[in-house]
């Protein structure tokens, strides 16, 4: 009985709805719009209010929260987003909003002591040596100048930005208690891809080196470290 | 905890929040705000629980729903309560959880004798995971739902006998309850026994664009009707943890705090009448 009165009432406000269910049906769709809005402020930017909020309140009639934890709601709004027709003619939106999620990815993700190169004084065995990424860490390679958007409206610039179309890396570190936004080259992302995969450091400089025989991959190395991409190694081992 | 008046803590007022020299002070959040891996919002909370005493206000327990607490929320809440230690821990008669998806809303139900079985049952569930008794509150009301079979009150009291739960009495809900659906607010708040009330949330209210019914919105200050019936309230039950509630349209802290000593003020007037 109580689950029957639970679906019906869940119809009730999801269609147009009068008087008191409308009260409850805005609040539902106003606790989705603006927990996205929260999470993805340069997708706002981009959209405008009005546009982001039309296209907030599709997303969350077709993908509702399955938590309740509204702060990490919209994973697969990105997605979703590229699937939309409309976004044909702004083809960065999807992977300003990838970005976006990753910072806030980033942003929540736990704690942890960063790695530091004094910690890594005296090492030779490379090939033996598996850094875990920080927590926090989250990096991505995006065939869009979205990154350069991203940085350029994070603080709200005014008026049209001109920029040229490339793929562009990006990394989010947390090595204390703010998120901070690197540009990523090319070496650097497959260097953390193969770190993310399991590759010890010496494997993963091997591979990347082969790929990017120009890379000093000591000076990229300690610049991923010095970035706090790493986490300390636990006390443990 | 010492009966005092409290301020729902927003990330907005940090500074403000942990410099304020009020004795007595306390902060609530809404804990679901805080369920996360790790980062600068726990680190702030952190940080104005290091001086004051704590309150986690949940929101997304759906105890009123057919379904049982979900097992990751009810972890998440016990990792905050163990972490955080709060004074007072409490939760919405409502539902906001159904075949998987998540409401951000408190839905209602009406009160059957099967929705009281299943309440008490959720309630004592969160009770034996968290190991401590958390506070029931009273949610506001919209709709005339047909099928009740308890009144508010006595089902609330009853709840509590069931499960040794105690209550959080909102005297915003109920005056936002007793216009919306026509019942008197004051002789509502006389049938609440003075020992079941572990906390009372004060807000602000609007009138709904209609201009028929009023909601609960959190954005306004306190009406003089609900001082009123918080006056009146305390009168009867004695001083009671009481909270400032403000979601939208977040004023200076100041405002905020200005409210507050009003309530600190009727509630020291009171322990001056108990002495």
């Amino acid at each position: 009985m109580l689950l029957e009165f639970q679906r019906d009432f869940a119809a009730a406000i999801d269609a147009p709805a009068e008087g008191p269910l409308r009260i409850y049906r805005n609040t539902v769709l106003s606790g989705c719009v603006d927990a996205l809005r929260a999470n993805y402020p340069v997708v706002v930017q981009l959209l405008g209010n009005e546009m982001f909020d039309a296209v907030a309140a599709l997303h969350a009639a077709e993908c509702p929260p399955r938590k309740p934890v509204l702060a990490l709601y919209g994973a697969r709004f990105p997605d979703w987003l590229e699937g939309q027709s409309w976004v044909r003619d702004l083809r960065y939106v999807p992977d300003v909003a990838r970005i976006e999620r990753l910072y806030v990815e980033a942003l929540f993700a736990a704690d942890a002591e960063p790695l530091q190169m004094s910690m890594l004084a005296g090492l030779d065995d490379w090939q033996g040596l598996h850094l875990p990424p920080h927590p926090a860490t989250r990096f991505d390679w995006l065939t869009s100048p979205a990154m350069s958007i991203w940085l350029a409206h994070r603080d709200g610039v005014e008026g049209a930005l001109e920029f040229e179309w490339h793929a562009q890396g990006l990394l989010f570190t947390r090595p204390a208690l703010e998120v901070q936004p690197i540009r990523l080259c090319r070496p650097g992302h497959r260097f953390l891809f193969g770190i993310r995969l399991g590759e010890s450091v010496g494997a993963a400089a091997i591979a990347t080196a082969n790929l990017y025989p120009e890379t000093d991959i000591g000076s990229l190395f300690s610049f991923l470290v010095n970035c706090g991409a790493f986490a300390a190694p636990s006390h443990r081992s | 905890m010492i009966p005092a008046a409290g301020v729902g803590f927003k990330a907005e007022h940090f500074a403000e929040a942990l410099a304020a020299p009020a004795a007595d002070l306390w902060f609530e959040v809404h804990a679901e705000n805080y369920m996360v891996a790790g980062g600068p919002r726990l680190a702030m909370l952190a940080a104005v629980r290091r001086d004051r005493p704590l309150s986690l206000h949940g929101v997304g327990m759906s105890l009123a729903g057919a379904a049982d607490p979900d097992p990751d929320h009810l972890a998440a809440l016990k990792g905050l309560v163990d972490r955080f230690e709060p004074a007072l821990v409490s939760e919405h008669l409502a539902w906001s959880r159904l075949d998987g998806r998540c409401f951000p809303d408190l839905l209602p139900v009406p009160r059957t004798n099967e929705v009281l079985k299943r309440l008490a049952a959720n309630i004592s569930r969160v009770q034996d995971a968290l190991g401590r008794e958390i506070l029931i509150e009273n949610p506001t009301h919209y709709l005339a739902l047909r099928d009740h079979q308890w009144s508010e009150t006595s089902f609330l009291c009853e709840l509590a006998r069931r499960t040794g739960c105690r209550l959080l009495i909102d005297v915003n809900n109920v005056a936002v309850g007793a216009h919306n659906l026509g019942y008197d607010a004051a002789a509502w708040l006389e049938a609440i026994p003075a020992k079941l009330v572990g906390e009372i949330h004060l807000a602000g209210h609007t009138l709904d664009g209609e201009g028929t019914l009023l909601i609960d919105s959190h954005d306004a200050p306190i009406s003089d009707e609900v001082w009123q019936l918080y006056d009146g309230f305390i009168a009867r039950v004695g001083p009671t943890p009481t909270l400032i509630e403000r979601d939208g349209n977040l004023p200076p802290f100041r405002d905020l705090m200005a409210e507050r000593e009003r309530a600190q003020g009727i509630l020291g007037g009171s322990l001056a009448l108990a002495a």
